[in-house]
């Protein structure tokens, strides 16, 4: 019978296994390591882009910045103009051209017509308020006549003046009650008649 | 102590394992993390500079049309104040009317016998917008002269500014001189708003009939 002396201590022994665990570790140590420096690659890559577009973003505000708050400021000084300008215009708005008017009654006057009297007044309904304040004129025309046909030349006063009405620059033209009459006795002749006539021009809104 | 060399060789490699361990920590708490952080303040950073570049690249889209009407309406208003609002002369505005209306009175042919104040007046509607900024100023004007001239001034007051409202015309005829007319004009005209330190809570300074 033949004996077999093993003489290996213990530690001398190899493993029976094909994968050595050491072999293994340090294909982990490496891997792990590699894997390590690329995640710190990769995340300061990101990092970078990330400041860089910081960066570009930041360049981009810094230009746009001042011309937004330029823009404010005239977008602030537009209101203000913009006010100023309506206030303006509203004020303009309500006023009538009384000079061409004048020369529109001298026109039409007949020459059997004296006018004796000539008053132009306005009125501001709701002056102080702050909704749909307007200028109402009204022209009063006084005057004397002295023909026989005295209401006749009275009504061709009163139709001239109503051509206009039809412009839509004038409410109303009217004689009022009681206001076509006999001059008084001490001035005048049988045939002088005195006469009004209102002439309501339509309101003028501030607005 | 007596360590077996295999038992030495484990000893190593657990203290080695210990070391990455070490290390793995050191470089997630001193690096990783970090640079975590630092991504995550960039990126709300980015975000709230991408509102803000948004909001005021909206705003500017209109920017061109807002400018130039600006431009358009202060050159406007520059013309509307600096010729057509009346400004005081030393102080007064009636003499500054007086200025403006005596040589239209000569060139029309009337004569004025008196010139006087009415007064401001708040704009009607003009307090809508918390801001006044101009009043109208009042003046009666008593001239005489012929109808046309009477005519030919107001004409002339009218064209001379295109904000000057003629308000009331009273002609009366002169008993002692048939071609002559004696007329009281009032005129208003726009006239700067004076600075109120609290806003104006005042009614109107002068009379509308």
């Amino acid at each position: 019978m033949a004996y077999h002396i093993d003489l290996l201590l213990d530690d001398e022994r190899r493993s029976p296994s094909t994968i050595q665990i050491y072999m293994v570790l340090r294909v982990i140590v490496i891997t792990s390591v590699a894997a390590l420096i690329l995640l710190s690659f990769l995340l300061f890559l990101k990092w970078h882009d990330l400041f860089v577009q910081v960066s570009s973003m930041e360049q981009r505000w810094q230009m746009l910045s001042p011309q937004e708050d330029e823009l404010q400021r005239v977008r602030a000084d537009l209101s203000g103009v913009r006010n100023s300008t309506r206030q303006l215009h509203d004020f303009s708005q309500t006023r009538v051209l009384f000079g061409q008017d004048l020369a529109w009654l001298q026109r039409g006057v007949p020459t059997e017509i004296q006018l004796t009297s000539l008053r132009i007044t306005q009125s501001v309904n709701n002056p102080t308020g702050t909704a749909h304040a307007a200028r109402s004129y009204e022209l009063r025309l006084s005057g004397q006549v002295n023909s026989e046909d005295a209401e006749k030349d009275v009504n061709g006063l009163l139709s001239y003046m109503n051509e206009t009405a039809s412009t839509g620059r004038i409410e109303s033209v009217v004689i009022p009650p009681g206001s076509f009459r006999s001059a008084p006795a001490h001035s005048s002749t049988r045939a002088d008649r005195e006469f009004e006539v209102l002439c309501r021009y339509r309101a003028r809104s501030f607005e | 102590m007596n360590i077996s060399p295999r038992n030495r060789k484990r000893l190593i490699w657990l203290m080695t394992l210990a070391c990455i361990g070490e290390i793995l920590y050191a470089y997630m708490h001193y690096f990783v993390q970090p640079v975590r952080n630092g991504c995550e303040q960039d990126l709300d950073k980015i975000q709230a500079l991408q509102e803000k570049i948004d909001h005021a690249e909206n705003n500017l889209h209109g920017a061109d049309s807002v400018v130039k009407e600006h431009t358009v309406l202060r050159d406007e208003l520059g013309l509307a104040t600096n010729r057509f609002v009346i400004r005081p002369v030393l102080g007064s505005l009636l003499e500054s009317v007086r200025n403006l209306l005596e040589p239209i009175a000569r060139q029309s042919g009337a004569q004025i016998e008196i010139c006087s104040e009415r007064g401001r007046l708040e704009i009607p509607g003009n307090k809508k917008d918390g801001i006044v900024n101009f009043d109208r100023y009042a003046v009666d004007v008593t001239l005489v002269g012929t109808y046309r001239a009477i005519r030919e001034f107001v004409t002339a007051v009218e064209h001379s500014n295109p904000y000057a409202c003629v308000t009331d015309i009273d002609i009366q005829r002169r008993v002692d001189m048939v071609t002559h007319h004696k007329a009281i004009i009032r005129i208003e005209w726009p006239v700067f708003a004076e600075p109120t330190i609290a806003g104006r809570t005042s009614g109107p300074t002068g009379m509308d009939k």
